[in-house]
């Protein structure tokens, strides 16, 4: 029996995988990244590399595939399966859920793909229903899925059924395919016509949701509810199907699952999957210029030098030296910018006579002074990204530059090294994309390129951050990567959104009538940990609600019917929170935008009159906001100068309403409730992109404030901290006050260490949970007027929460002491910060004031009464 | 008695219709008044349409703001309160003036709603003020009116209705509830709201959407199209009926092929026939048509369904199997799928829109309640002639929509057509017909309440729905037959005749069919 269980649902069958570099990998050219070769080989290298983590090789933890499946189908397989693999096929079997959260590429499919076979032989009509994040990896998919069964000699019906189905085949796939391989927005409208699936969900044995964790934040939380809605329906037709969550590693995977399923799961994450031996450098550009000792924003942007040139350089060294590359961007604009680095940089390259040993297949060698590159992006047409992928896994192309696009596991093989222009943002992103390298037990190689904010410098300076809970699994034949809670971000889902939540039970209401039995979905009991949220009565709540508003009709002792226009679902937005999106349209009226509607907060935010916006490479400007229509829109016309604009806001937080809270004591308290943020964007500048200097004056928006009513923590500190904050603060370091302020400069300087507490927490919340920054914002005031006392608040930006801010209040402890600790350690040389501790991109406030001794004063305060 | 009959207008749709489509949805509504929900709406419409012989009604403005006004509009009593204070003069009109036999209606703009998804609540605004207002010092919170009222609010959409504890209001304005689902799309939002006030309490109500208004109502006139035709002159549909074709085919975004289908569609509109595309046949032999009532769109019961055989003997007979008791839901399904099977076993069924609504629900509640039936049941022939003329693209039906009620009457079914018929029913009916407006939400609105709590007073007027639903049948049978006599060949126009006209020209169904 071979022992190389390779799912071919994440890998690419060995038979097709022969590039003919039996180099062994990275490492026959091991000596490529070594400092001294670099020294010699890079240009201008000086000691970016601040350091090395080696991981050790793993060998494959296996059981006999006869163990677990009927003789046959083993004999047909082939080989054997993984530990994690039989086990979560006998834990399926034993009638569990199971949440399996092991490393990208260690064949989560074929545990439900084999599962779905094992129900089938017990039950002919059985049918298996898989939900994907997005189209493309469905169909991608279906490939793998058809030709497992095809190897295994079943007669298994695998169909995507998605918008792109043709009509004429929709019948035929509902009543007749064996797995349904679909996504949460088309079930959310397929729901309505719940009838036309009788046969499939009468017998829906199994429910697989695949890439879990990108179910996360608004997405999230629609998802959730789009599948409490399902399995509702699944119920109606007394089907009770085994639920099956997979996705990369998280730190909460059991609570994960069951917030977005709302049943409980066991966890398998031994992962018993073989790694080769892994190298991961961390890189840190250097500054091109001096700085004075204190710089704005800006100035600072503009003076480090892009992670996005640097990745190009390392690119083009690998590739000179035969190691196929794929490297990851933060935007699309990055990925074609890079490349064309990587071209020149290739060519400018000091290296020469490295020899044959360029990437195999590709015609005319790699060391003559050219790479062969490629970006690779959402916005790209179908074929050509067919065709990059392509020629990636045939080896083709020595390096790809990608987004996040090409995280997700469509099947391109596997590269010999992957670079990061930037930490992605979490844990599991990050370990997701190292993923890609490293042909089954070849070694790999990996590159992290600090960006010049907070968090990558965090990242830079603690490596280790990466690595918690190596040390223990080191002994185990376990992962090469941490596997325990608690080393992973939290997966975010708020199911306290009020909002949310009540257009999906206007959508279930007209998909069945709802009555007291719906409280298993729709009720208090549906949302687990439901602390701090306001979950009681809920269902009598949204019906009153929807009753008097004249779109239900009845009452829960009975029946409650929907009784309004038709389609309520079709204003279930997936990405948003409200039904008032706003379409993003093009100034010559072509629809070739291809811009998802978006939410009103981010319209005001990011969209509002006279701001630049990038999209797809080029530079829009917003020329027209239209709000008073029915269906809002705004209109993008391109421009042609480099420029980008900077939104000024205020912002103020009332009617704040405490749901938890924590004495401290000492008067310091830390509280999570709702309020309601007006923001008010009312200014904007517009800057040059090269330098970054102000054009012309600060314009209006023309816009009102927006009202979020949404979620929030924060901290109450006592009247006191004023004078013992800046107790070691000498006169000298005072931040002086600016003309219209009057309060003195011991207060300026005072309220720019609460505002330092307040953006580092939010810089530094990525630590802790998978967040999107633009989604929270923050506000620190001394007094509030409703507190009384100094305050600073971080809000979900999202109108009714979206789990942010309760993340944040969960995790406070090891948040605070973190940040503190970071701020405390940074290099930077001045009072006011820098962008690695304090400074925020995102501040509409100028990021003023701040004063980096007194925040770090208020944070060990607090800290310490954290304990 | 007469109904009286509202139009309503609001700033924001006023801005969006022509002075032509405005015209024309008065000339459908034929209002005895007009409501301006706000004073730019009243502005607006006095200067567009200069010659307007209709009183118009603007709550909350005007210049004698604290007293109430009286009108009377049909036989039925409406009352203007502009203001709260007018409100509480109402309590002493209420003793002399107000007829306390019919419904009397209060107008006014004091009630609103605000759905806060946010907060899981709806706030029902200005309720508490309403009512302190209608409390006289011996008669504490709206106890003062004798009688029976309505609250009509213009805060409020058309169609909705509600118990505010107690006092039952019901909304005046064209469009949807702010805040409140609008559903799948929302292209051609409503513009104009009709609503027609019985003597008993019950309103029909119409909304007129952009769409269907002046040129629009035209299939392939978009709005595009509508203002390239108004700005050379053609601003009417009478325009360009008479309009040289020529002119037409020259005119930007419309093709050659295209204009001369547009002005035969222009000349049909109002000469009520139905133009045949296809040679598609209708289905043999003589089918029965079938309307049915429910509680609502998503429906837990059907409590009556109307049957119209004209091959029976003697002579043609209307039958209706009607459920007067909720709690036995399958009783008239049982008589009317036993009648079926004896009677009429190999006719087609045909219901108006049954593809997407009768048939399924009669399956599913056969399947529920009497599940003997379910096999005799699906293996009738259906076919619904609304998928026939406007999905498939077999004919276009005239009228400014696609619905039922307005085909019919736009080919001449009148009200006496319904009534005459309905004297097997009772000689009131036709009276009844008249007095009673009826739309099928307010019909569903009066069974659900009648099923929510079965007390004699909530009894229904058996009679009367049973008019309605006949009515709705024989409009039906009246349809099949015009689309029947259709000339083939002689009523197509040459244009039409010659090729398929592409998809994109077929007439889609339009959300404001239905």
């Amino acid at each position: 029996m071979s022992d190389d269980p390779h799912s071919p649902a994440e890998r690419t069958q060995r038979g097709n995988d022969d590039h003919g570099s039996s180099d062994g990998g990275w490492s026959a050219h091991a000596d490529v990244l070594d400092p001294d070769h670099l020294r010699e080989r890079f240009p201008n290298y000086d000691d970016q590399i601040v350091h090395t983590q080696t991981q050790p090789a793993e060998s494959a933890d296996t059981v006999p595939a006869s163990e677990v499946l009927p003789d046959d189908l083993a004999d047909r397989l082939g080989h054997d399966l993984y530990t994690h693999q039989a086990e979560g096929i006998d834990r399926l079997r034993e009638g569990e859920n199971v949440a399996v959260a092991t490393p990208t590429a260690s064949g989560k499919t074929l545990i439900y793909a084999l599962y779905v076979a094992l129900c089938k032989r017990e039950d002919p009509e059985a049918r298996a229903i898989v939900c994907y994040p997005t189209k493309a990896l469905a169909r991608d998919q279906r490939e793998s899925l058809a030709a497992l069964y095809d190897r295994l000699g079943l007669d298994l019906e695998v169909a995507v059924y998605d918008g792109d189905t043709p009509n004429h085949r929709r019948p035929e796939i509902r009543e007749e395919a064996d797995v349904i391989l679909t996504n949460a927005a088309g079930l959310n409208v397929y729901l309505a016509h719940h009838t036309q699936w009788r046969e499939c969900f009468g017998n829906c044995a199994l429910l697989a949701i695949d890439e879990a964790h990108a179910a996360s934040g608004i997405h999230g939380m629609h998802v959730a509810w789009v599948l409490r809605r399902l399995r509702r329906i699944l119920d109606f037709y007394d089907a009770d199907p085994r639920i099956v969550c997979t996705s990369a590693t998280i730190g909460n995977p059991a609570e994960h699952a069951r917030r977005l399923t709302g049943e409980p799961h066991v966890v398998v994450d031994e992962d018993g999957s073989p790694h080769g031996r892994r190298e991961i450098a961390f890189w840190k550009p250097p500054l091109e210029e001096d700085l004075g000792e204190e710089y704005s924003m800006d100035e600072y942007l503009g003076a480090v030098k892009r992670a996005g040139a640097a990745t190009g350089e390392i690119v083009a060294h690998l590739g000179l030296h035969g190691v196929q590359t794929l490297a990851f961007s933060r935007s699309r604009q990055g990925t074609e910018l890079t490349a064309k680095t990587v071209e020149r940089e290739a060519g400018d390259h000091p290296a020469s006579g490295t020899g044959g040993g360029g990437v195999a297949d590709s015609a005319g060698g790699g060391s003559s002074g050219y790479v062969s590159v490629a970006p690779y992006h959402a916005g790209h047409g179908k074929q050509t990204r067919r065709d990059t992928e392509q020629r990636l896994q045939s080896g083709d192309l020595d390096s790809v530059i990608s987004t996040s696009a090409l995280e997700l596991g469509i099947d391109v093989g596997s590269v010999d090294a992957t670079v990061l222009a930037g930490y992605p943002g979490s844990r599991q992103s990050f370990w997701q994309r190292l993923g890609r390298s490293g042909r089954g037990t070849d070694d790999a190689l990996s590159v992290l390129v600090g960006r010049a904010d907070a968090i990558d410098q965090y990242v830079l300076d603690h490596p280790e951050f990466l690595f918690e809970d190596d040390v223990e699994n080191a002994g185990g034949a376990g992962s090469s990567e941490p596997s325990s809670a608690g080393a992973y971000e939290d997966a975010v889902i708020d199911l306290g959104n009020d909002a949310v939540y009540a257009r999906h039970l206007l959508a279930a209401a007209s998909e069945l009538p709802i009555d007291r039995d719906d409280e298993r979905w729709f009720g208090a009991e549906a949302v687990p940990d439901g602390e701090g949220t306001n979950v009681e009565d809920r269902l009598d709540r949204g019906v009153t609600m929807w009753r008097e508003a004249g779109r239900l009709v009845g009452d829960l002792d009975r029946s409650v019917r929907y009784d309004g226009p038709p389609r309520p679902e079709a204003d279930v937005s997936m990405y948003a929170t409200d039904s008032e999106t706003f379409q993003v349209r093009s100034v010559d009226g072509a629809d070739d935008l291809d811009v998802a509607p978006i939410g009103k907060d981010r319209a005001y935010r990011e969209y509002h009159p006279g701001a630049v916006v990038l999209h797809d490479g080029t530079e829009y400007e917003v020329v027209e906001f239209e709000e008073e229509r029915p269906q809002p829109w705004v209109t993008l016309q391109p421009i042609d100068e480099e420029v980008y604009t900077k939104t000024h806001s205020t912002k103020s937080v009332s009617d704040v309403e405490p749901r938890a809270s924590r004495d401290l004591g000492d008067d310091w308290h830390l509280k999570f409730g709702v309020g309601t943020v007006s923001i008010h964007y009312a200014h904007y500048e517009r800057r040059d992109v090269q330098t970054g200097d102000l054009i012309g004056d600060v314009r209006e928006t023309g816009l009102g404030p927006i009202e979020l009513r949404t979620q929030l923590t924060w901290v109450e500190a006592p009247k006191s901290l004023r004078e013992t904050a800046l107790e070691d603060v000498p006169l000298g370091d005072l931040l002086s006050e600016p003309a219209q302020y009057g309060k003195g400069q011991r207060q300026y300087t005072f309220l720019g260490g609460l505002h330092g507490a307040e953006h580092a927490m939010i810089e530094l919340a990525p630590l802790e949970l998978r967040l999107d920054s633009s989604e929270i914002g923050g506000l620190s005031i001394d007094p509030h007027p409703e507190t009384g006392v100094p305050t600073w608040f971080i809000h979900d930006a999202v109108d009714g929460g979206i789990g942010y801010a309760r993340g944040i209040y969960e995790h406070a402890d090891s948040l605070v002491a973190r940040t503190r600790e970071h701020v405390a350690a940074c290099g930077c040389d001045g009072v006011r910060g820098c962008p690695s501790c304090l400074m925020d991109v995102q501040c509409g406030n100028r990021n003023e004031p701040l004063h980096r001794p007194a925040t770090i004063a208020i944070l060990s305060a607090l800290e310490s009464r954290l304990d | 008695m007469q109904p009286g009959r509202l139009a309503v207008v609001d700033s924001d749709a006023l801005s969006a219709l022509s002075a032509e489509q405005l015209q024309d949805a008065l000339d459908a509504a034929d209002p005895h008044a007009i409501v301006a929900t706000a004073p730019p709406a009243r502005v607006r419409l006095r200067s567009t349409l200069s010659d307007l012989d209709r009183p118009i009604l603007t709550p909350g403005a005007g210049t004698d703001t604290d007293r109430p006004q009286r009108h009377v509009f049909g036989d039925v009593e409406v009352v203007l309160a502009p203001s709260l204070s007018a409100l509480s003069a109402l309590g002493d009109m209420a003793d002399g003036d107000l007829d306390p036999a019919t419904e009397t209606y209060v107008l006014s703009d004091l009630l609103d709603l605000s759905v806060r998804p946010t907060e899981l609540r709806t706030v029902r605004q200005g309720l508490s003020a309403y009512r302190d207002a209608l409390a006289t010092d011996d008669a504490p919170r709206d106890h003062s009116l004798r009688g029976s009222h309505t609250h009509l609010s213009t805060g409020l959409p058309a169609g909705y209705h509600g118990d505010w504890d107690g006092l039952t209001v019901r909304g005046t304005a064209p469009g949807q509830i702010d805040g409140a689902s609008a559903g799948g799309a929302t292209d051609g939002e409503s513009a104009v709201a009709s609503l027609a006030l019985g003597p008993d309490g019950t309103v029909a109500t119409t909304q007129y959407r952009r769409d269907s208004l002046g040129l629009r109502a035209i299939d392939g006139i978009g709005e595009q199209r509508a203002r390239t035709l108004r700005d050379v002159g053609y601003a009417t549909r009478d325009d360009l009926a008479n309009a040289p074709i020529a002119t037409i085919a020259d005119l930007d975004g419309i093709a050659r092929s295209t204009a001369p289908r547009l002005v035969e569609r222009a000349r049909a509109f109002d000469a009520g026939t139905v133009r045949r595309r296809t040679d598609e046949s209708l289905p043999r032999p003589e089918p029965i048509f079938v309307d049915i009532e429910t509680d609502g769109l998503s429906p837990s019961i059907v409590w009556l369904i109307g049957v119209l055989d004209r091959e029976a003997s003697p002579g043609e007979r209307y039958r209706s199997f009607l459920v007067r008791e909720p709690n036995e839901p399958g009783a008239a399904l049982a008589a009317f799928c036993t009648w079926l099977e004896s009677a009429a076993a190999d006719r087609p069924i045909v219901a108006y829109n049954g593809d997407s609504f009768d048939v399924p629900v009669l399956t599913e509640q056969i399947e529920r309640h009497c599940p003997e039936h379910g096999e005799f049941w699906a293996a009738r022939r259906t076919f619904d002639p609304y998928t026939w003329a406007v999905r498939e693209g077999n004919a276009v039906l005239p009228g400014r929509t696609n619905g039922l009620e307005t085909v019919a009457s736009a080919l001449g079914f009148t009200g006496a057509d319904a009534a005459s018929a309905g004297a097997d029913i009772g000689d009131d009916s036709a009276a009844s017909v008249d007095a009673t407006p009826l739309d099928g939400a307010e019909v569903a609105r009066i069974y659900r309440e009648w099923m929510a709590d079965p007390i004699p007073e909530n009894e229904p007027d058996w009679q009367t729905l049973e008019a309605y639903c006949e009515a709705d049948v024989r409009a039906l049978a009246f349809v099949y037959d015009a689309i029947d006599a259709a000339d083939r060949t002689a009523g197509a126009s040459p244009a039409e005749r010659a090729g398929s006209e592409s998809a994109s020209e077929t007439t889609q169904g339009r959300l404001g069919d239905f």
